[in-house]
């Protein structure tokens, strides 16, 4: 490859200026549609180019989206409001129901926050990278660390795409339901934030990647995108990466907590698919239709290839990888198999459900390996336990 | 403009370390959820439930402790103390009884499934098993064959020789709790004698019958001052058995009791913020209307014993220096305690300025 050639020779520094450049410019360039790369690129700009998640104290996100201000209160959806009053049923207490006072230590080996089996020691150990058992001990509880914050910078923006959400969506139903789910991201934002906070305590920035999908859901003024994305994109990617650390953890208060999350998300599931279903087969024309597959497939895409740790790789190992080599060894990663497993094991089936795999997107799934999962439970489908208990099921490929 | 010569921020800094708004929380504070794994009828009016926690980490327990179970009913939370029918490590279970127009157990026999899930706090309680190699005598009556039945089984898994005997009330045979589960185990165990007594019989019994009175109580439990006698059932029963027992001059630590109290009734709470002074903390704080003392206390962060939350335990046992409180009854504490001005900081509140000496 060119790119290989380029770098040889060059300092290490130097070779991850330009892989990063490249690589920064390949989010958009893998993205094959360009309609979808147009609509992209400004989050790209800002989040990659800019690195405005990277300074600073907060950033300004505009939407254009319109309130939908209900005058006759006459829509019926009555599949909407049971859900509505299961969410209601099922609040939890973030402050109540959590032991906060079980004591967490992310490097006990007994309970470990994140065992051994989880970071890519494996992997690292193949280019050369070899960790003392501290070492391995401290790196996977940075992991942790990480992952946890990644997960709370998600809820984060969560919470501000639900409150959009509700503003917008038609259905007054829907604003209800939307009202409960305004109150469950606030929730995960705390139970997140306080994990780490008073258990961990150590946080990390957002993720410039991660960053982009938000800042991407958040400004755009199509209310159907944003809800796609949050509803089902971005909470099919929390559900694979909550199961995931669900499966692999051994500490009871993370495990419990991430219990009571993932049960709510998938009530946030099966509303986007609920409202979606019905959006889409009724009020789009076909061509709104294929872009939004189109939209959904890149999304997808950049989900499963984009979330490799860069903030721990200049931690850690700056000086002593190139940021290529750290790449590939995270995307061959056992516990990423895990992840992507569980996250397509329940977007695909939902992109299914409500009109978004026609069979000319189906040619593109099934390049990327994709379309087993055709043909699983969707959303509507599948109790809160029922999900618990699938995730509980899957064992990663040693 | 490009961000590759910025300096990457990697961790956000956290130079103050946790912030404050978490406050302190207290062990134990945090019910455990539970799920209803199996629903097991043992009489007409009795039923087993069978727990798993969600978390997986079955809960350490005695022989003879009991939770406090915190259903939601009618969206409100509803605490019941039940004592665990299974013998230490033998799982999470309990057996509850329907009384008539009770709210949590008509609830438990009526809307409860598989699968339905609720909280427990605890486990609690002192009527435990004596570790030594005497005697054991039990009286039970009813329902309070729970207790009972774990503490059997535990001490004959210790001890499967232990000299046991257990004088159970009932009503009639179809009433018997654990009847198979009894039989089951004084056929494995001759050293366990089980004496039924049964006040309603069918013409056909052969065992015992009619009304315990205290004569008969002295014989069937005797009054050996190397024996540990446990009594648990209906309070006048227990009442007759604990004074044949001193009279017949066994020594009252030697008597093990278990009060199956009715829950406290839910009484009006006052409406308006009160301030309650701790004073060996030297805190002041403020309960909110329907607040507990208790429930005060740990929402601030100070460090409160406490175990049933219903009022049937005595650990959260304080004194008031000044001021009025209002105690829901009823619970377990004696005239003395309350003639010395103590209250049970779970089942009471302030109803004006109160200063206490926690
Ligand atoms: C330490 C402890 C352990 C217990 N263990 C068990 C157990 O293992 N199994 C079990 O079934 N119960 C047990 N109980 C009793 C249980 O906590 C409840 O009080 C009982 O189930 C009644 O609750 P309820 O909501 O159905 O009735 P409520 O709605 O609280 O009461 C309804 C009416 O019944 C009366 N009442 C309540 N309890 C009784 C009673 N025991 N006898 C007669 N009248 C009563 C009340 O005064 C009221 O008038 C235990 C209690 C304690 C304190
Ligand atoms: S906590 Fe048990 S009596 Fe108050
Ligand atoms: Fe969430
Ligand atoms: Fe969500």
């Amino acid at each position: 490859m060119m790119l290989d050639r380029m770098l040889n020779g060059l300092p290490l520094k130097a070779q991850n200026q330009i892989y990063s450049t490249f690589d920064n410019l390949g989010v958009l360039a893998s993205v094959g549609n360009l309609k979808v790369a147009a609509s992209m690129a400004p989050s790209a700009v800002r989040g990659l180019v800019l690195g405005r998640a990277r300074h600073g104290d907060a950033v300004p996100m505009v939407s254009g989206h319109a309130a939908h201000f209900d005058l006759t209160y006459k829509g019926d959806f009555p599949e909407m409001y049971e859900l509505y009053r299961r969410a209601v049923a099922n609040q939890w207490n973030g402050d109540r129901d959590l032991d906060w006072s079980t004591s967490v230590d992310p490097e006990d080996p007994d309970k470990p926050v994140m065992p051994l089996d989880y970071p890519p020691f494996e992997g690292l150990a193949a280019k050369g990278i070899r960790l003392n058992q501290k070492e391995k001990l401290r790196f996977a509880a940075d992991m942790a660390s990480w992952t946890l914050s990644q997960f709370m910078h998600g809820e984060q923006g969560a919470l501000y795409a639900a409150a959009q959400v509700t503003e917008s969506v038609q259905w007054l139903d829907g604003k209800l339901y939307g009202a409960t789910q305004v109150m469950d991201e606030g929730r995960h934002l705390e139970v997140f934030l306080r994990y780490l906070d008073t258990k961990l305590q150590k946080v990390y920035a957002v993720n410039d990647n991660l960053f982009v999908i938000l800042d991407d859901l958040l400004t755009d003024s199509r209310w159907d995108v944003k809800f796609l994305g949050m509803q089902i994109m971005v909470e099919g990617l929390a559900l694979g990466a909550f199961g995931t650390m669900y499966n692999f953890t051994r500490e009871p208060l993370l495990k419990q907590l991430l219990r009571y999350v993932i049960q709510d998300e998938a009530r946030h599931v099966h509303y986007g698919v609920l409202a979606l279903k019905a959006h889409i087969s009724q009020e789009l024309s076909e061509a709104e239709r294929r872009e939004r597959e189109d939209w959904a497939y890149e999304v997808a895409l950049l989900m499963r290839n984009r979330f490799l740790s860069h903030e721990l790789y200049y931690e850690w190992f700056e000086h002593k990888l190139s940021l290529k080599d750290w790449d590939e060894v995270v995307m061959n990663a056992p516990s990423m198999a895990a992840f992507r497993h569980l996250m397509f094991l329940r977007l695909i089936p939902n992109l299914e459900y409500i009109g978004l795999m026609s069979d000319r997107i189906k040619a593109h799934y099934d390049k990327s390996g994709l379309t087993s999962f055709l043909g699983g439970k969707n959303a509507t489908q599948l109790s809160g336990e029922d999900l618990i208990r699938d995730i509980a099921a899957y064992k990663a490929p040693q | 403009m490009f961000a590759l010569g910025r300096p990457r921020r990697i961790l956000i800094p956290r130079e103050t370390g946790p912030s404050k708004r978490w406050g302190n929380p207290q062990p134990g504070h945090a019910p455990r959820p539970v799920r209803v794994a199996e629903l097991r009828r043992e009489t007409a009016d009795a039923v087993t439930l069978v727990l798993e926690p969600e978390d997986g980490v079955m809960p350490a327990f005695r022989a003879g402790q009991y939770f406090t179970h915190c259903f939601e009913i009618d969206g409100q939370v509803v605490r019941r103390a039940y004592s665990l029918s299974v013998p230490e490590g033998g799982g999470l279970a309990c057996t509850i009884k329907l009384i008539p127009g009770g709210w949590v157990s008509s609830h438990v026999h009526e809307a409860l499934q598989v699968g339905s899930r609720y909280r427990l706090i605890g486990p609690t309680g002192d009527f435990l098993l004596d570790e030594g190699k005497g005697p054991l005598r039990f009286l039970a009556g009813g329902s309070g064959i729970t207790p009972v039945i774990s503490l059997i089984e535990t001490a004959l898994e210790r001890d499967p020789q232990r000299d046991i005997r257990l004088v159970y009330a009932s009503r009639s045979e179809a009433d018997i709790v654990f009847d198979q589960r009894l039989r089951e185990l004084a056929r494995r165990h001759l050293s366990l004698d089980v004496v039924h007594v049964l006040s309603q019989p069918q013409d056909a019994w052969q065992g015992q019958r009619g009304r315990l009175d205290s004569q008969r109580i002295r014989g069937l439990l005797g009054a050996d001052p190397a024996t540990t006698f446990y009594l648990c059932g209906p309070e006048g029963l227990m009442q007759l058995a604990a004074n044949a027992l001193h009279a017949a001059g066994v020594p009252a630590a030697r008597i093990r009791q278990e009060r199956f109290l009715a829950a406290p009734n839910a009484q009006a709470r006052p409406s308006e913020p009160q301030e309650i002074l701790f004073k060996q903390s030297g805190r002041v704080v403020t309960q909110r209307p329907g607040e507990s003392i208790l429930e005060a206390g740990l929402r601030e962060g100070l460090p409160l014993p406490f175990s049933c939350m219903v009022g049937g335990c005595a650990h959260c046992k304080l004194q008031v220096l000044e001021g009025e409180v209002a105690l829901s009854e009823p619970n377990c504490l004696s005239p003395e305690e309350r003639a010395a001005g103590f209250t049970l900081a779970c089942s009471a509140c302030a109803t004006g300025p109160l200063s206490v000496a926690a």
